[in-house]
């Protein structure tokens, strides 16, 4: 068992964990605030959660700094918070977490990586548009976005977030997928065309 | 608002999306998070975790053994007599409705490649490369010569330490058995075989197609897969990259339930290839526009009958257990245009709208036809087969598109029997009601009328689509001249 101590709360990385406890069962052990959730999260969503951050931030140390971060912010996060889908929930706050460190890193220079890839594709939707209320609400934007993920096949949404949420490159949902990189590479074009057609239909662009 | 925007709300879309993609993140929902010295890359990109693993191999040293089991005799690779050849071509021309007696022979450049006799490929003592022992390994480090356990390809040929560029869980070669790995990579060759020219589509072929469609019976037992290397050439192509990968346990974590369901053997080693070619091929196809549930155009191409220049990838798996690799063949429909090929239809990958941009072919798709003859040069030509495969495995770019226009003039596509005592228009009013102006991609001008008595009022008025189109509706075609070139009455099929 590794042991990590941050701000106070020991982490243990228990490899011995059961590898049948259920989401439910873990989300309890943060409200009982019994360490052995850490344990448990970082055995059952490491791998995943750390797919997010590396593909944020490209360096391994940060990563793994993120990493512990994701742990520790889920633990002052449950409660109250009581997330019916553990899974997501931690993969978004590794994300933000990311986020936010890729931002303190790129303050003064936006440097390579697929962040700012995924930004200059985007910038293809809303380019020229100067149409739209600067304060139109980021959340009618996303359930835009939601209603129109809806929408599409599974796989075409998939790829879609992958690219777009998970910050994947081409080669890398090719991989995943299982298709041609390009293949991913028309769908994510195509899937954003359209979604820039959705958002403009609406009056979002 | 700006693109930081979009990405800010793209960010907070609904969890279920985002766990639905974060499938194919985790290989294994248990896997576990193991913060050691290993390089960060390998732990949080490894595909196959240890539980996986563990249960994996469980499986596979069983099916393993049942696999060595199997490897009894491979039937010779020797080319088949003349006889044999004629043989099974009257067999397949006989299975496809007389293809073969109807003049639709295959007239690639690879007729000519050997046919085998493959009603038994399974391996020979003789035939199959004895396990290396330590006594045949080279000196220094890395060992050469075939491996220890079975491990073969589409070729039935047993793969050789020096072939292997990557073993994942970074197992020395040295170390390698038949049950320390999961994923083997041979990067530097992938399998395939060569086209034999079996395509049928309803344009060129309706009988043979109907025929297919209808009695299910389209295989090609003659695909005899080998190894490409890059470099290497196939016809006008050079192999620009290719590779090969052997599985333990088949993609995804897939349960024993979902293994069954897609046909997959336990023992399933040889899991794909893929090769990406360099240069063009110039090929006689048809273009097919697909419009997706999104609205969004596919464009794919269809070699005409006769017309393969592309290899064969695709593996079917029905006999896999019985390590027979048999070529893998499509059926299917797309829109109003049937296809069944020994190879998927190509994707055209191009970035680009074809209605609008490069090629403009769009106008000259109508609301009855929605495929082109074309001649097409592609390039960055893209082959792969995966197991677990969700798209079809061809894709190319489109370099030069060449419409053949006088070839795709429109037919009275489903429309017949010219009224011969409604010559004109005022004939026509006298016993219809117009309904709708339509045109098709080639400035021609559909008029439709329709006995009123067939015709509910709902309709009148509305724009017809293709599919609205009813028995008994009279169509009034004009030539791009806005001649009055034909009266023709809709026949439902």
């Amino acid at each position: 068992m590794d042991i990590c101590v941050k701000s106070g709360v020991t982490f243990m990385r228990d490899n011995t964990a059961p590898e049948n406890i259920s989401d439910g069962e873990i989300v309890e052990l943060f409200f009982e605030r019994n360490e052995r959730a850490i344990a448990y999260v970082s055995r059952k969503y490491g791998s995943y959660c750390g797919t997010v951050v590396q593909n944020i931030l490209k360096d391994p140390q940060d990563a793994e700094e993120c990493l512990n971060d994701t742990w520790l912010k889920a633990w002052e996060s449950i409660p109250p918070a009581k997330p019916r889908n553990l899974g997501g929930f931690l993969a978004r706050i590794a994300k933000n977490i990311s986020l936010n460190r890729y931002e303190r890193d790129h303050a003064e220079k936006r440097g390579g990586g697929e962040i700012a890839l995924v930004l200059d594709e985007l910038a293809e939707c809303v380019a020229d548009k100067g149409n739209v209320e600067k304060n139109y609400e980021r959340k009618i934007l996303t359930e835009a976005i939601n209603e129109f993920l809806k929408t599409l096949p599974r796989i075409k949404r998939d790829i879609f977030v992958l690219r777009y949420w998970y910050c994947l490159s081409a080669a890398q949902i090719a991989e995943r997928v299982g298709v041609t990189r390009s293949n991913a590479a028309v769908t994510v074009t195509r899937t954003r065309r359209a979604l820039m057609g959705y958002l403009e239909k609406r009056g979002l662009l | 608002m700006n693109n930081k925007d979009l990405f800010n709300a793209i960010n907070d879309i609904d969890e279920k999306f985002i766990t639905d993609a974060g499938k194919y993140l985790k290989d294994d929902p248990l896997s576990p998070y193991e913060p050691t010295e290993a390089h960060p890359a390998e732990r949080l990109f490894s595909p196959l975790k240890t539980a996986a693993s563990v249960a994996a191999a469980a499986i596979l040293i069983c099916g393993t053994l049942f696999a060595v089991k199997l490897f009894q005799p491979r039937l010779s690779a020797e080319p088949s007599s003349a006889n044999e050849t004629a043989n099974s071509s009257e067999t397949y021309a006989a299975e496809l409705g007389g293809a073969a007696g109807s003049g639709q022979t295959n007239t690639s450049d690879h007729d000519s490649a050997p046919v085998t006799d493959h009603t038994s490929p399974e391996i020979t003592e003789e035939n199959f490369e004895k396990p290396q022992t330590d006594d045949n390994w080279k000196s220094g480090d890395e060992p050469v010569g075939p491996l220890p356990f079975t491990l073969i390809g589409p070729d039935y040929q047993q793969i050789h330490y020096e072939e292997i560029t990557d073993i994942e869980n970074g197992t020395s070669k040295k170390d390698l058995n038949d049950t320390n790995w999961n994923v083997i990579t041979c990067d530097g060759f992938a399998y395939i075989a060569p086209a034999t020219g079996m395509n049928f589509n309803s344009a060129d072929n309706p009988e043979q197609i109907n025929n297919i469609m209808n009695d299910n019976k389209f295989e090609n037992d003659n695909a005899e897969f080998s190894r490409i290397y890059t470099g290497e050439h196939y016809n006008d192509l050079v192999v620009d990259s290719a590779k090969c990968e052997f599985w333990r346990i088949p993609a995804n974590g897939m349960n024993e339930r979902q293994m069954n369901e897609k046909g997959f053997p336990q023992e399933l080693l040889y899991y794909g290839s893929s090769v990406h070619f360099r240069g063009t091929v110039t090929i006689e196809a048809y273009l097919v526009r697909e419009t997706d549930d999104s609205g969004n155009d596919v464009y794919y191409i269809v070699p005409r009958s006769g017309a393969a220049q592309l290899p064969v990838i695709d593996i079917a798996h029905t006999d896999a257990e019985k390590y027979r690799f048999k070529a893998n063949t499509s059926k299917r429909s797309i829109g109003m245009f049937e296809y069944s090929n020994e190879m998927p239809a190509i994707t055209v990958i191009d970035d680009i709208d074809l209605g609008t941009d490069a090629f403009n072919v769009d106008r000259y798709f109508s609301e009855f036809k929605n495929y082109l003859k074309v001649v097409a040069r592609l390039d960055d030509i893209d082959l792969s087969y995966r197991a677990d495969r969700q798209f079809e495995g061809i894709s190319a770019s489109v370099e030069i598109l060449d419409i053949q226009l006088s070839d795709n003039a429109l037919e009275p596509l489903k429309v017949s029997e010219i009224i011969d005592d409604a010559q004109t228009l005022e004939d026509l009013y006298s016993i219809s009601n117009e309904i709708n102006d339509m045109y098709d991609g080639f400035g021609n001008k559909f008029r439709v009328y329709s006995n009123i008595s067939s015709i509910s009022d709902d309709i009148i008025g509305d724009e017809i689509t293709y599919g609205e189109l009813r028995s008994g509706m009279i169509i009034a075609m004009y030539d791009k001249y806005k001649k009055l070139s034909g009266l023709y009455t809709y026949r439902a099929e």
